[in-house]
């Protein structure tokens, strides 16, 4: 018996090289709830003085994620927020739905981490070249030297990934410890280790939402700091 | 392990759902934060400016309340100093009154002393005059009227001689006593006073206010003889007495 770890190889739907796997069918699932939750938690929106539940709820959940980005950075969080935000919420909800018998969740797939990891690996230089222009963001790969610039890019590569290895190791770790839980203990232990996963994967989302937070933030922190010793440099003579 | 095409929906996915939630989440959301913040802010505001407000108006108030009782003080310490003012009016009207009053008292009492002491007198006078008649008569069998007469003749001719060469152009003489003299007296009176001033006409004539005793007048002289004198002295032990 051959347990499928990796939800790219359910394959419900073929056509040539376009497959129609189960990483793509439940990140639309999850999309779909995320957004639909959206939309109808926020079409009757009123700037009341005081709103309703569901608006608190979702209120607090911003502000938790402002505070944790206000944190973080040291920076305007309204910034921020989409990105970050939409990580949090998709890996967050994405692992929290493994649970669910029969769902699989996108992040186990490294091609959705992959993919997640690329997002950030593209969004750092976005925001920085955003905050400081293109010239000044390109000027910091030859800092302190320009001998550092092979250095500079591997790190780059580096960090982006392990951030999407991270990810996938885990919540992959966690589907297929409890697969093959599952075929030892079929009734006592998978439970115990799907509480668990929901423990690992909602840590798994803050870690991926945060060190992508802090990617982004520092790079362009340092960013701002050259610039401002930049800029006092060409004032003096 | 990785399948690119999967990789590549999975970026689009991702930036799809940023797009959806930025729409459908976010943008709401803060936006309503904000909407709700500005409205707490203004109704805060608003809050403020009408505290601030009735602040003032309470001051006003309290400034007008102030000067509403400065006005009350001010008033009653009037009122009360016209009231005295006119208590004090009052009192001294009282006052006049009564020491008018006590003045008219006064004066009918004396009036009635002075009526009540003339009618002793009189009364005092005529009893005088009644016992020395009858003691006269009884005693020494002679007129109380005529003793007076001779007396009084003997008084007249004894009068200096510069106060009779006054009197020389005398040409009227009046002999005035209470009742009508008996016709030989009032002969002997004639007689005397006509050898004396034999020009001179003699009139006789009564007066009730004269007691007891014979008074001569002519041009603005006056000779008296009665009792008027010590009926003086006893009116005035008698007023001393009562008093």
């Amino acid at each position: 018996m051959s347990v499928p770890f990796n939800p790219d190889q359910i394959v419900y739907w073929r056509y040539g090289p376009f497959t129609l796997n189960a990483t793509l069918v439940f990140t639309w699932g999850i999309m779909t709830l995320l957004a639909l939750g959206a939309y109808l938690a926020t079409c009757g929106l009123r700037p009341k003085v005081r709103p309703g539940r569901l608006q608190n709820l979702l209120e607090a959940l911003l502000e938790v994620i402002c505070a944790q980005i206000q944190e973080v950075t040291h920076q305007d969080p309204g910034r921020h927020l989409p990105f970050v935000g939409t990580l949090f919420l998709f890996v967050a909800s994405s692992n929290l739905l493994a649970v669910v018998p029969g769902f699989w969740p996108p992040t186990a797939s490294l091609s959705t981490t992959a993919a997640l990891a690329i997002c950030v690996f593209v969004a750092v230089p976005w925001y920085g070249i955003r905050a400081l222009g293109l010239k000044q963001y390109l000027r910091q790969y030859l800092e302190p030297t320009p001998l550092m610039l092979p250095f500079n890019l591997i790190g780059e590569f580096s960090r982006t990934l392990a951030l999407a290895v991270r990810l996938y190791g885990n919540i992959m770790s966690g589907a297929v410890i409890g697969a093959v839980l599952l075929t030892l203990a079929p009734f006592f232990f998978p439970v115990l280790m799907h509480l668990l996963g929901l423990l690992t994967g909602f840590i798994q989302a803050y870690i991926f939402a945060v060190l992508a937070l802090v990617f982004i933030a520092s790079a362009s922190a340092a960013q701002e700091e050259k610039a401002k010793q930049l800029a006092a440099q060409e004032k003096k003579p | 392990m990785i399948d690119w095409l999967t990789v590549s929906a999975q970026i689009a996915n991702f930036l799809i759902l940023l797009a959806l939630l930025n729409r459908f989440l976010y943008r709401p959301i803060l936006a309503n934060m904000a909407a709700r913040e500005q409205h707490i802010q203004k109704r805060l505001d608003e809050a403020r400016q009408i505290q601030a407000k009735a602040e003032r108006l309470i001051a006003a108030y309290q400034e007008k309340l102030n000067a509403l009782e400065e006005e009350r003080a001010r008033l009653l310490a009037e009122a009360r100093q016209a009231a005295e003012a006119e208590r004090q009016a009052w009192l001294e009207k009282a006052r006049q009154e009564v020491e008018e009053k006590r003045r008219g008292w006064q004066r009918a009492l004396e009036e009635e002393q002075a009526a009540w002491l003339h009618k002793l007198k009189t009364a005092v006078a005529e009893q005088v005059v009644d016992i020395a008649r009858k003691a006269l008569a009884d005693l020494a069998g002679q007129e109380l009227e005529e003793q007076l007469v001779a007396s009084f003749l003997r008084q007249f001719a004894a009068l200096p001689q510069e106060q009779r060469l006054r009197l020389e152009s005398a040409s009227k003489w009046t002999v005035v006593t209470r009742s009508p003299l008996p016709s030989a007296t009032a002969e002997r009176i004639g007689a005397e006073l006509k050898r004396v001033w034999p020009n001179a006409a003699v009139l006789f004539e009564q007066r009730g206010d004269l007691l007891c005793g014979i008074a001569l007048e002519t041009d603005g002289w006056v000779f008296n003889w009665h009792l008027a004198a010590w009926l003086e002295e006893l009116e005035h032990r008698l007023r001393e007495a009562l008093s």
